[in-house]
């Protein structure tokens, strides 16, 4: 027996000792990448930042009145009285930590390679732009101490003056790579992987710039750039800055604003679209109350002057309603559209920065002495580059037969008392300002929401009357507004839920009401 | 065939006996109460004397008595002891009580091991087929509920085949699987098996509840073990068993609703509106009223249809009542050179949602073979097989339907293909579809195939050694189709609705095909050594055991179809996607067992395990646990206890163990320990693929978690075993927890999978049994368990808790220092005092952002109540269960509060009331008792609104307590004498039985049945106490079965 049981022991002993190792190295994942390059990953974060440009439009625009709730639809409470909660609008942090954990992946993975130099350069850029879009919502926020992973998982927060610093630092170094001549020709790989300039090194240094311009427009003196001076070799966009993987009609593969508020690929209307008519305040802009431009509501609007309109906060089942699918979209069926306006197809780029806009900043930066040059002829391009935009089909070329700057100009002949529209007649800095972020205003709509709430709550611009009972023409403010503030108007988002739960000790305690963004008035 | 091994070993005791002449001769037969069977070796004993006999292979008995006997004693082990009384006839037929609670009953362990139950160190119950089977479940957990201390068993779904999730002694692992091991014939099985075995096939199940009698199972014994064992053919006899089982389904524990207020509001002002899902609307006056909108009227034009504003009942009408059929027979058979049992069972079920049907079929082969003198086969086949034709929305029409007013006859709208009323385009309803037409074109098909199959192969080349050899297979094959037809809503519908609505949107169709794979093969070779020396009996089982586990899956899906009605991935305006995974993982393991016993009354028994595991890398994935216990018979140790006659026996028992458990996230946990890059939303674009970063951090060092505990308690039985009562007290402790942690996205990621954390699980099990009545015709059982358990977090690595699931508001947690699961969520806003804090103008409260503690989401308490009593051939029987401690949240609560249907909502007659118990704040800032301040609406503008109502999660968390009548079940063995003279009939039975009958809830519970909770152990994790209507409502119950023998 003892010796039938030491052979069972030894034959244990080796097969456990033997056979196991083979026979257990089998844990290789056969399902899912454990690995990648940053060739893959910049279309990705790129085509990610596009689609987030959505979802910054969609809050941006409630809160900026574009767009507000149509009648007889059930709205939860915060988007219309502002009382906003710690899950209200929590995606917008969370979609850009996990944007900007991508980017960083690239940048970290491509530091000192001098074969993937563009894809750094790139890389930094987006980072800046992902931030900037972040701090001008939540102001101070996890910066030096995030997307570090399993190595802090309970970041600190970093003040928001000092993160606008630090993108502007990326910013310059993205530029400074792009726009030395020295530098080899972008390659193949980026080429292929760039799809927002399809690799031209001009087009990254001119957004770099532009971008850099927004950031120190909107920090005015309260941060210390390291750089404040701007290239004039390089410039600023000659284009719109658009986004285009390859937006085609398959699931999850349209242009994510399409998709959003139009049709799904298969077609069927998406309901959500509908549910938001635009306000009073902003058609007053289009139909001769404020200003007059039957020419542009008809790109921007389904019906153009005649939309049906709503203020934010009237929930009543009277309170006017989207159209079908919804109220900017200028066709009658998924196959059947002008391809023009906001809408333009389920294959148009998505923009991310407008020419119009950069003109405007660059306008602003003439009146402020940041740049040198003329400010009205800045202000006149902006006017004509929304109207270029609006032209614009989904293939990003201006529709056969329209002329942009000929609509520019009769418009600004139409309002030609105005100094809304006609800069000449803004006498003021204030006057001046004002004009250029209305216009600013009226070309961003529906489209940047995000940016024309930060140029709100910065310059007190579109005016707005915060009075209650205010007519619905004359307010963004919802009529439902909670708010404590002067302006009846929230100042910023509450931190995420996120936040609260994971990283609490960091989380600064702020109030939605009156804590305001660094750079706000 | 246990009863023709025993009865060689009454006949020798009975030899002791001297026999004497006498008077007269008693004759009878003692069969089986479980089966009407006779019983071979029954020993029969003039009371009080020592004369006595046994019953031969008939069950068959002959004895002399003198003149002054009164009465007969009948004992047989494993069956209770009896004493009838002799009349003046000289027949006495007896039947006798099966008996579980004897010491030497024969009770089989890991690996087939055989051990009498005096030699287990660690607490085990165990149910006879007859008790699992008494109320007809289709599903073996279903007959386990409320029997057994420290089981819970909580149904995850209701429906045709519900699904249940079953603990063992509360929960250890935060994250990971909690839910008891299946060992099915000696084969560890996965839990899905469970839904898919025919409960009349099994002979008995065991349950082992701590870690401390599982040790030898491995990797998930930590959560005890369920063993199961099914059925083998009798030897010597053939029988054939025919059983009919009819249940009827009813829907019963709906949530409140309320009747006096239909569809409407307008903001604050009670207007009707004919389109409305929602009901603040005007008080319901009976008047007839147009509702929806204009509808073809048949003759080119158009018309609205017209009802009377008053409730009615069709909102509980709309769900079916089902029905189950289910038919046994089985075959036994056996002989000396083996047994055979075949067994078939068909059952279709028609749900509680209309047109939901169920088909399951099921056949087992079991068979014992002698194939030499020194080797020995015993072998188990069973095919299951499961249809569903069923629609893909459960989820929702629930939803859909409470989306409608009282006075909504939804019951008329079926015919939505014909009537204007009721087809899509003309449903009144502006915002939700009509349920009957979800049901329709939305459907799924889903076929399952399972086999499963064990052998042992026993080779005994010695009395003291036997090699065993058994390969086990589990494999499931399964497909399913779900669709969706393309409905167009017409013109005249699209050009009424509004902006939103979802007439505006048609509806594209779609297909989704799906094949998936899963097996599992263990393979085991044991060695087993038998030893005495003088008082000592060693035995030692040295084994080698290795596990794959696989599964594939394919998925395929169209969203839009061209040819209507043609559900093909062919078939589509875009092209399909697909998707595929595959899993492989596998273990090893080598472990020994060392039993000594002494003298019979004092056993030890040792256990040592060492796994390998394919999962983790190859530093962590070998580890080694132990285990030891030792039980004690002192009324057998010593003579003075033995002298005390109402004590039949004790023993007092003790163990301490340590079990690894690998409990990786996932499929099987494999490939869980590195970080991964998926292709983002939409790529790849043309040819150009893009990658994000996945959300989830992997500790570079992760290790199996392990549970060590030690459990100790005590066994009697008093009185002949009229009286058994045993007590168990355990603690466990599960360190190394491999958790995902939430972390904040700052971080760049979400989650964060490390070896974390560590919880205690104590708590205390009793269980009591009683024969307060036994006479030759009627007797009479109650039995009670109760269990008190305590899961505690000690502590998490790195952060203060852990999200296990939650719905908007509330959630499921793990909070370091506190009981888990814990129910949290947001509550009122409220002053020092504890009063509600409402604003001074409008009366509203508001809630917390943060959220607050409620208490334990797992019943702190559980008592099973068991009763039967048996007369002549008349048994009945009942099950009761009472749970409390918890606290649920009812997520239903929002939607009802949404849409008006809930009873809360016309608590104050939707008029405007003062919030009980609350404050508000002067101009000065201090707070003042509310008297007052009415909310501003209390109507619509409060309780549908999310910040003064639907967002404070308090409204709808409540106690999760409750009473349950698990089981009723009366049946009758039709006599002998009334069968008949054909002989050909043995045994008949009826009987009739219901399940789930009756409820008895807290008040404040309105909602539903809380033992319902939101996902299954496996998708949902452990985040129990959440309740919403994605499910069909919990049912009731009641059926009749014929069961005849031959």
């Amino acid at each position: 027996m003892k010796r039938i049981l030491s052979l069972i022991m030894v034959g244990f002993v080796t097969f456990a000792a033997t056979s196991c190792k083979k026979y257990l190295d089998i844990n290789t994942n056969p399902n899912t990448a454990t690995s990648s390059t940053p060739e893959l990953v910049l279309p990705q974060a790129i085509t990610a930042i596009a689609s987030q440009t959505v979802e910054y439009n969609f809050y941006g625009s409630q809160v900026a009145g574009y767009i507000a709730n149509g009648g007889g639809v059930a709205f939860s409470g915060p988007i219309l009285t502002y009382n906003y909660d710690a899950t209200s609008q929590q995606a917008l942090w969370n979609t850009s930590y996990d944007i900007a954990n991508d980017v960083e992946y690239i940048i970290t993975s491509t530091e000192g390679q001098p074969d993937l130099l563009y894809f750094n350069a790139a890389a930094k850029i987006l980072k800046a732009f992902v931030f900037q879009r972040l701090v001008d919502q939540y102001n101070d926020a996890p910066y030096t101490d995030a997307l570090k992973g399993a190595n802090n998982v309970t970041p600190k927060y970093d003040k928001a003056t000092d993160i606008y610093k630090s993108l502007g630092d990326l910013l310059d170094a993205g530029l400074t790579v792009f726009a030395t001549p020295t530098n080899p020709a972008t390659s193949a790989a980026f080429i292929k992987a760039d799809v927002m300039f399809g690799g031209d090194k001009t087009r990254w240094a001119k957004f770099a710039n532009t971008l850099k311009l927004r950031m120190v427009l909107r920090a005015g003196n309260k941060v210390a750039f390291t750089k404040t001076t701007f290239d004039t070799a390089v410039g600023f966009l000659t284009e719109d800055a658009t986004v285009n993987p390859g937006y085609t009609k398959v699931s999850g593969k349209q242009n994510p604003t399409w998709n959003r508020f139009a049709y799904t690929f298969a077609n069927a209307t998406v309901t959500l679209g509908g549910q938001y008519p635009p306000t009073p305040f902003v058609r007053a802009f289009y139909d001769g109350t404020k200003l007059t431009d039957v020419t542009r509501a008809n790109l921007v609007y389904k019906v153009g002057v005649a939309a049906v309109t709503n203020q934010l906060g009237n929930t009543v089942q009277s309170a006017g309603r989207g159209a079908v699918p919804n109220s900017w979209f200028r066709g009658t069926s998924a196959t059947a559209y002008e391809s023009i306006g906001i809408f333009k197809g389920f294959d148009a780029a998505q923009p991310v920065f407008l020419l119009a806009d950069a003109y405007f900043l660059q306008a602003e930066a003439n009146v402020r002495g940041i740049l040198t040059g003329d400010a009205q002829a800045n202000f006149n391009s902006g006017i004509d580059a929304s109207f270029r935009y609006l032209n614009k089909n989904a293939a990003n070329a201006v529709t056969a037969g329209k002329a942009p700057a000929t609509e520019g100009a009769a418009y600004r002949t139409a309002n030609a008392t105005k100094y809304l529209a006609n800069f000449a007649l803004a006498t003021t800095t204030e006057q001046k300002i004002e004009a250029i972020i209305t216009q600013k205003y009226i070309a961003l709509n529906f489209l940047f929401g995000d940016e024309a709430w930060n140029d709100y709550r910065r310059t007190g611009y579109p005016v707005s009357n915060s009075s209650p009972g205010a007519a619905p023409a004359e307010t963004i403010v919802s009529i439902a507004t909670e708010s404590t503030a002067p302006d009846r108007l929230p100042a910023r988002l509450q931190y995420p839920d996120t936040e609260f739960k994971y990283n609490s000790a960091n989380v600064p305690t702020i109030d939605k009401y009156t804590t305001k963004i660094f750079w706000a008035r | 065939m246990k009863k023709l091994v025993l009865m060689s070993l009454s006949l020798f005791l009975l030899a002791i006996g001297q026999i004497f002449a006498q008077t007269r001769t008693v004759t009878g037969v003692v069969t089986g109460k479980d089966d009407g069977l006779p019983i071979p070796g029954v020993s029969v004993r003039v009371t009080g004397t020592n004369t006595g006999t046994a019953t031969n292979a008939n069950g068959r008995y002959s004895i002399n008595v003198s003149g002054d006997a009164r009465s007969l004693d009948f004992n047989f082990i494993g069956y209770g002891a009896l004493t009838a009384n002799l009349g003046s006839n000289n027949v006495l037929n007896v039947s006798l009580s099966p008996d579980t609670k004897q010491l030497d009953e024969v009770v089989v362990l890991a690996g087939g091991l055989a051990t009498t139950r005096r030699s287990q160190g660690t607490v085990a119950t165990t149910i006879k087929s007859d008790q699992l089977t008494a109320a007809k479940p289709t599903n073996v957990a279903a007959g386990l509920l409320g029997k057994i201390p420290g089981l819970q068993i909580n149904g995850t779904s209701g429906g045709s085949n519900p699904n249940f999730r079953i603990f063992l002694r509360g929960l250890r692992s935060l994250t990971g699987n909690n839910e008891a091991l299946i060992v099915l014939d000696n084969v560890i099985t996965p839990n899905a098996v469970l839904g898919n075995l025919n409960p009349e096939d099994i002979e008995d199940v065991q349950v082992l509840n701590g870690g401390s009698g599982a040790a030898l199972y491995g990797s998930d014994a930590s959560n005890g073990v369920i063993i199961i064992r099914t059925k083998r053919g009798q030897k010597g006899r053939m029988e054939i068993k025919a059983q009919q089982t009819f249940t009827a389904e009813q829907v019963a524990f709906y949530p409140q609703l309320q009747k006096q207020f239909g569809q409407g509001s307008d903001g604050d002002i009670k207007v009707y509106l004919g389109v409305e899902n929602q009901q603040y609307g005007p008080a319901f006056d009976g008047v007839v009223r147009e509702v929806g909108r204009r509808i073809p009227d048949g003759n080119g034009g158009t018309t609205i249809q017209r009802i009377p504003y008053a409730a009615n009942n069709s909102r509980e009408d709309f769900w079916n009542n089902g029905l189950t059929s289910q038919t046994d027979l089985s075959i036994s058979s056996g002989d000396e050179k083996g047994t055979v049992f075949f067994s078939g069972q068909y059952a279709r079920a028609n749900g509680t949602t209309p047109k939901d049907i169920y088909d399951r079929a099921n056949v087992r082969l079991n068979g014992t073979r002698n194939i030499s003198s020194k080797l020995f086969l015993n072998y188990s086949l069973n095919y299951a097989q499961n249809r569903y034709d069923q629609t893909t929305q459960t989820a929702t029409i629930y939803d859909q339907l409470l989306e409608s007013s009282a006075n909504i006859p939804v019951t008329d709208y079926k015919d939505w293909r014909n009537d204007p009323r009721a087809n899509p385009s003309g449903y009144y309803n502006a915002y939700y579809n009509n349920p009957y037409f979800q049901i329709d074109n939305y459907r799924e098909r889903i076929r399952n195939d399972y086999f499963n199959g064990s052998a042992e192969l026993r080779f005994s080349p010695f009395k003291w050694m036997d090699v065993t050899y058994r390969p086990g297979i589990s494999t499931r094959n399964n497909s399913g189709k779900s669709y969706s037809d393309i409905f167009n809503f017409s013109d005249l519908a699209r050009s009424q609705a509004g902006s939103g609505e979802y007439k505006l949107s048609n509806i594209v169709g779609g297909v989704t095909d799906n094949f998936l794979y899963n097996t599992r093969f263990t393979n085991e070779l044991q060695f087993n050594f038998k030893k005495k020396v003088s008082d000592f009996d060693f035995n030692l089982v040295v084994s080698g055991f290795m596990r794959q586990d696989a599964q594939k899956s394919l998925s395929s899906s169209i969203s839009g179809l061209v040819v209507p009605g043609l559900f093909n991935l062919s078939n589509s305006t875009s092209p399909p996607t697909a998707t595929e995974s595959n899993f492989k993982a596998r273990q090893q393991a080598v472990y020994g067992v060392l039993n000594i016993g002494y003298k019979n009354f004092l056993f030890v028994n040792a256990t040592a395990r060492n796994d390998w595991f394919s999962t983790l890398s190859p530093e962590n994935r070998s580890f080694f646990y132990p285990s030891v216990n030792v039980s004690f018979v002192p009324t057998d140790a010593f003579s003075v206890l033995k002298e005390i006659k109402q004590l039949d026996n004790l023993k007092i028992r003790g163990a301490y163990s340590k079990v690894g458990n690998v409990n990786l996230p996932g499929t099987f946990g494999a490939y869980g320990l590195a970080s991964t890059f998926s292709q983002g939303s939409g790529f790849p674009f043309n040819g150009q693929g893009g990658f994000t970063i996945d959300n989830r951090i992997v500790s570079n060092n992760l290790t199996p978690e392990f549970t060590t505990g030690y459990e100790f308690g005590s066994d009697a039985a008093f009185f002949n075993s009229r009286l058994t009562a045993n007590f168990t007290y355990y603690k466990n402790k599960t360190y190394n927890q491999t958790v995902t942690t939430a972390v904040a996205n700052t971080s760049g990621f979400t989650s964060y999978l490390l070896n974390a954390a560590q919880t205690t699980t104590s708590g205390t099990e009793y269980k009591l049994d009683a024969i307060p009545v036994r006479t030759k015709n009627f007797e009479v059982t109650v039995g009670a368990n109760i269990s008190h358990f305590n899961s505690n977090v000690d502590f998490i690595t790195g952060v203060d808790q852990i999200n296990l699931g939650s719905f908007t508001g509330a959630g499921s947690y793990a909070v370091v220092g506190r009981r888990f699961p814990l129910l949290t969520g947001r509550s009122y806003n409220r002053d020092p005092e504890g009063r509600i804090i409402v604003d001074r103008v409008t009366g509203y409260p508001t809630g917390t952002t943060t959220f607050q503690p409620y208490g334990s989401a797992l019943p702190k308490d559980i008592l099973g109540l068991t009763a039967s009593a048996t007369y002549k051939g008349f048994t009945i029987s009942a099950v009761g269960e009472y749970r409390s401690g918890n606290y649920i949240y009812n997520a239903a609560g929002t939607t009802l509060d949404f849409n008006g249907s809930a009873i809360n909502t016309v608590a104050y007659n939707r008029e405007r009331f003062v919030i009980p118990n609350s404050s508000y704040r002067d101009a000065a800032g201090n707070f003042v008792a509310n008297t007052n301040i009415t909310v501003k609406d209390g109507s619509y503008g409060y309780w549908a609104q999310g910040s003064p109502r639907r967002n404070i999660d308090e409204n709808y968390i409540t106690s999760g307590a409750f009473w349950k009548i698990r089981e009723i079940s009366i049946g009758y063995t039709i006599p002998k004498s009334l069968l008949g003279r054909t002989k050909v009939i043995r045994s008949a039975r009826i009987s009739a039985q219901g399940r789930n009958l009756f409820i008895f809830l807290p008040k404040d519970n309105v909602y539903t049945d809380p033992e319902y909770s939101a996902g299954d152990g496996n998708s949902n994790g452990n985040a129990i106490g959440l309740t919403s209507l994605g499910q069909t409502p919990p049912s009731r119950f009641f059926g009749g079965t014929l069961s005849l023998t031959f």
